[in-house]
């Protein structure tokens, strides 16, 4: 018989202070993600230490409330002012913005509105069947196992990158230097601290992710002039449940956009913007009326809103069961996860069972509130993109002082996040990737940690030990096999992975309408 | 040009801001009474860890006493390096407080060398544990006899908490009291991930706590074979190791500590104030719900047995 108890179990974790904190952070997420500039890396780095009272399913609830709903709300700006709020919104832009010019700014936003909730949703079904089968391996996952999947991981990296793999590599070995600044994990020698005492255990991973992802972005920003928006399309923001009308039409489109989103989700580094990006050349491939996308089609903001918002449950199942962030803001979530005392990874499953089903109506919650808060709040979101930016990048800035401060009272945590400010300032003007780097912080300890571990395990007898972990369990020789798949296959085939026809469509439409 | 100046005086602020870190505290003359001022209880690790929480349960009754506020600030950094150095850099006036367990004694000898144990002038124990042997649930040692065997006529897998750590230390002294060749594998993110790994079956053995092992033990992963107290544990109903014939214990003591330097006076009125801290119902009941054995120890005690702690780790660490 099918044990239910793991989507029940939560349930006495879902307080009045929950569902505060989840409608609290959705809004949260929504309203940030609304503003451009402002992403959703940044909005969960810079709330992170703002959670330390809180106990742990009300911090992780909130996090997930910020995160999904700053992946949907960066469609609202993307509809009203052709700029993507969250760099996921990009492929919404396209036809979101046509449609907005041509007086029907409600019902692009209630077709985001809408696919963002049905993306959300099928990816919540995916991630609470999938992850805890996966998570069911939970004690095969030993110091080979997790090597393993680190490798993967920091292999995938190579191509993820949008533009210059070399670039990507290279923002990665800078991740995998920083990460091993402090004691050596095997054998507690010290080591690249610079000598001082404050880097005894390297660079700290929140203060580095408020710098790379909050402070640079204002900097970034503040360079900018802020694109006013014409009155006339925010009193435009009306009607949007005249979405429902299309919800016929698109099923097919919306399962097809959810899967793609789910699957790119949960590849490490991945994320919303790869996923929205194949969605919506796929859907162009498939349409009936390929000319019309990119004027206002309402397939391709379905396409693109379904495949960005169903990322988030992709992103999560791997950081649940595996312990590997699905992309750059799930990285910042685990951050959430151990300084709250848990571990995310198959023992999760095991130590935390109630959390992890409140996680599950946690993000099912989520979504509801996306489409309900959506639909009835459009027109007022629509007001926030009139909010002055200076006014906005000032708080974020006090924010993001006050919340790397508070991570552990560290002034020098502070000066690591300023350094790191700069560096992702100078890495985003060079074209250089940031999100490689966070990949690289988490999995580079992670690999060194189990490789040093392995080998010490091994005691010389490498070959004879990897076979006799495999006969205990095939997943390590697995994960590798498709590790070294993934690496050799674009020298067979032309395309890559990801496939740059489609970042050549982009380019070509996003200039044609601007 | 007047932009250019103003953006460049703003930013000029804003480093000041950034990097200042000196701060200006009245000088302290009064030393009729004590303490003149709030006192401060530096935890070496972050918000809600064991040590945190046992720091907090006796703040309330250290408030009542002192009639100030006690303030716990949480320095967590370079795993507790930098709450030591600013125990190191205090004023020997009574007000600055430490809690560590012998992981503090360790710090020299774990690749801090600039921490001097002198500076550091203990001042109570206020809880005595101790560690329990684990093994896999269908491990082929059933017993702690079959174990010790097991250890003298085979290299077994040992898994601990990071060179030079605590139960690094518990370990090796094991080996030593026994004979038992081991070899170590490191763990350091600490006791979970390690019961972890036994549980899998990488590691024949490790030693951790009774508290922290309870959970795996009830869902039937790993078992206990015995404590390496000089008592039984309340946790689980298994044998001492010295009742199995093995002569050693390993106390694992978390205790308070203040910059050395305090007079005799001071000192005395700091042991009034933790005595009753460690009776107070707050504390008592903490222990009770975290099963730690409450050992109480005022400075002189305190201070003789933290000599002896120094030696015996000195030569242990000499010896590795």
């Amino acid at each position: 018989m099918f044990d239910f108890s793991l989507y029940t179990a939560g349930l006495p974790l879902m307080g009045i202070t929950t569902i505060i904190a989840l409608i609290g952070g959705t809004l949260t997420g929504i309203v940030i993600g609304a503003l451009p500039g402002l992403s959703a890396m940044m909005a969960v780095s810079i709330l992170v230490p703002l959670t330390y009272g809180m106990t742990a399913e009300v911090a992780i609830l909130m996090l997930l409330g910020v995160y999904c709903g700053a992946n949907y709300g960066g469609s609202i700006a993307a509809t009203l002012v052709n700029i993507p709020g969250t760099p996921s919104a990009v492929m919404t832009t396209l036809d979101a913005y046509p449609m907005a010019k041509n007086g029907q700014a409600g019902l692009a936003i209630g077709l985001a509105t809408m696919s963002s909730a049905i993306g959300g949703f099928f990816s919540v079904i995916v991630l609470s069947m999938l992850s805890p089968l996966i998570a069911r391996f939970a004690l095969q996952f030993t110091s080979l196992e997790k090597l393993s999947i680190a490798i993967f991981g920091i292999s995938v990296m190579a191509f993820i990158s949008k533009g210059s793999t070399v670039k990507g590599l290279m923002a990665g070995i800078f991740g995998l230097m920083v990460a091993s600044m402090g004691f050596d994990p095997n054998t507690s020698i010290l080591r690249f601290n610079f000598g001082s005492i404050y880097l005894n255990s390297g660079v700290n991973f929140t203060a580095a992710m408020i710098g790379l992802f909050g402070m640079t972005e204002i900097m970034l920003s503040a360079e900018k002039k802020a694109k006013s928006v014409p009155d006339k399309q925010i009193e435009a923001v009306k009607n949007p449940f005249a979405c429902f009308k299309y919800l016929r039409l698109s099923l097919g489109n919306l399962f097809r956009s959810s899967v793609i989103g789910v699957i790119v989700g949960a590849i490490p580094g991945a994320g919303g913007t790869i996923a929205s990006i194949i969605s919506y050349a796929q859907q162009k491939k498939l349409s009936k009326h390929p000319e019309k996308m990119g004027q206002g089609a309402v397939e391709g903001i379905v396409a693109a809103e379904a495949a960005n918002n169903a990322c988030t449950g992709g992103a999560m199942t791997t950081l649940l069961s595996l312990g590997i962030p699905g992309d750059a803001v799930t990285g910042i979530l685990m951050g959430a996860f151990i300084i709250h005392g848990l571990q995310p990874g198959p023992n999760l499953f095991n130590t935390n069972y109630n959390l992890i089903s409140a996680i599950f109506i946690g993000m099912f919650l989520i979504n509801i509130l996306i489409l309900v808060l959506g639909l009835l709040g459009a027109p007022y979101f629509a007001k926030l993109l009139k909010f002055p930016r200076q006014l906005l990048n000032t708080v974020i800035l006090v924010l993001c002082v006050v919340g790397t401060f508070g991570v552990q009272n560290s002034m020098f945590d502070v000066r690591v996040m300023v350094v790191f400010a700069i560096i992702g300032y100078i890495f985003t003007k060079l074209e250089v990737p940031r999100a490689p780097i966070v990949l690289a912080l988490i999995l580079g300890s992670m690999m060194e940690e189990n490789l040093r571990r392995w080998l010490s395990l091994a005691d010389g007898q490498y070959w004879a030990y990897f076979m006799e972990c495999s006969r205990k369990t095939p997943i390590a020789p697995i994960i590798l096999a498709i590790t070294i798949f993934t690496l050799i296959s674009p020298l067979f085939k032309k395309t890559k992975v990801f496939s740059e026809d489609a970042l050549d469509e982009y380019e070509e439409i996003n200039k044609k309408n601007s | 040009m007047k932009k250019l100046v103003l953006i460049t005086v703003c930013l000029v602020m804003m480093a000041g801001m950034v990097f200042a870190q000196g701060s200006a505290e009245p000088a302290v003359a009064s030393v009729a009474k004590y303490p003149d001022g709030d006192v401060s209880f530096i935890v070496p690790n972050g918000a809600g860890g064991g040590n945190d929480l046992t720091t907090r349960a006796l703040i309330p009754s250290l408030q009542r006493s002192f009639g100030v506020n006690v303030i716990p600030l949480n320095q967590g950094e370079s795993k507790g390096a930098v709450a030591a150095q600013n125990v190191m850099s205090a004023k020997p006036d009574g007000r600055t407080f430490y809690f560590n367990s012998q992981t503090l004694i360790l710090m020299p000898y774990g690749g801090m060398p600039s921490i001097d144990l002198n500076q550091f002038q203990p001042v109570a124990q206020v809880v005595e544990d101790t560690g329990v042997i684990y093994v896999k649930a269908d491990s082929p040692y059933q017993t702690i006899q079959q174990l010790l065997a097991a250890m003298k006529s085979s290299t077994l897998k040992m898994g601990h908490n990071g060179n030079g750590a605590l139960w690094h230390l518990a370990s090796l002294q094991l080996a030593k009291a026994t004979g038992a060749n081991f070899r170590y594998i490191a763990y350091t993110s600490g006791g979970t991930q390690m019961l972890t790994a036994l549980a899998a079956g990488e590691v024949d053995l490790c030693i951790v706590n009774a508290a922290e092992g309870r959970s795996m033990v009830d869902s039937g992963l790993i078992k206990p074979l015995a404590s390496l107290g000089e008592t039984r544990t309340d946790v689980f109903t298994i044998p001492t190791l010295v009742e199995a014939g093995v002569d050693y214990i390993f106390p694992v003591w978390r205790g308070v500590f203040t910059k050395a330097g305090a007079s005799e006076e001071i000192l005395a009125e700091i042991d009034k104030a933790f005595k009753a801290a460690v009776e107070s119902p707050e504390f008592v009941e903490y222990a009770k719900n975290n099963g730690l054995p409450i050992r109480y120890r005022d400075h002189k005690e305190f201070s003789a047995f933290i000599e002896k702690e120094k030696k015996v780790y000195a030569e242990l660490m000499g010896s590795l």
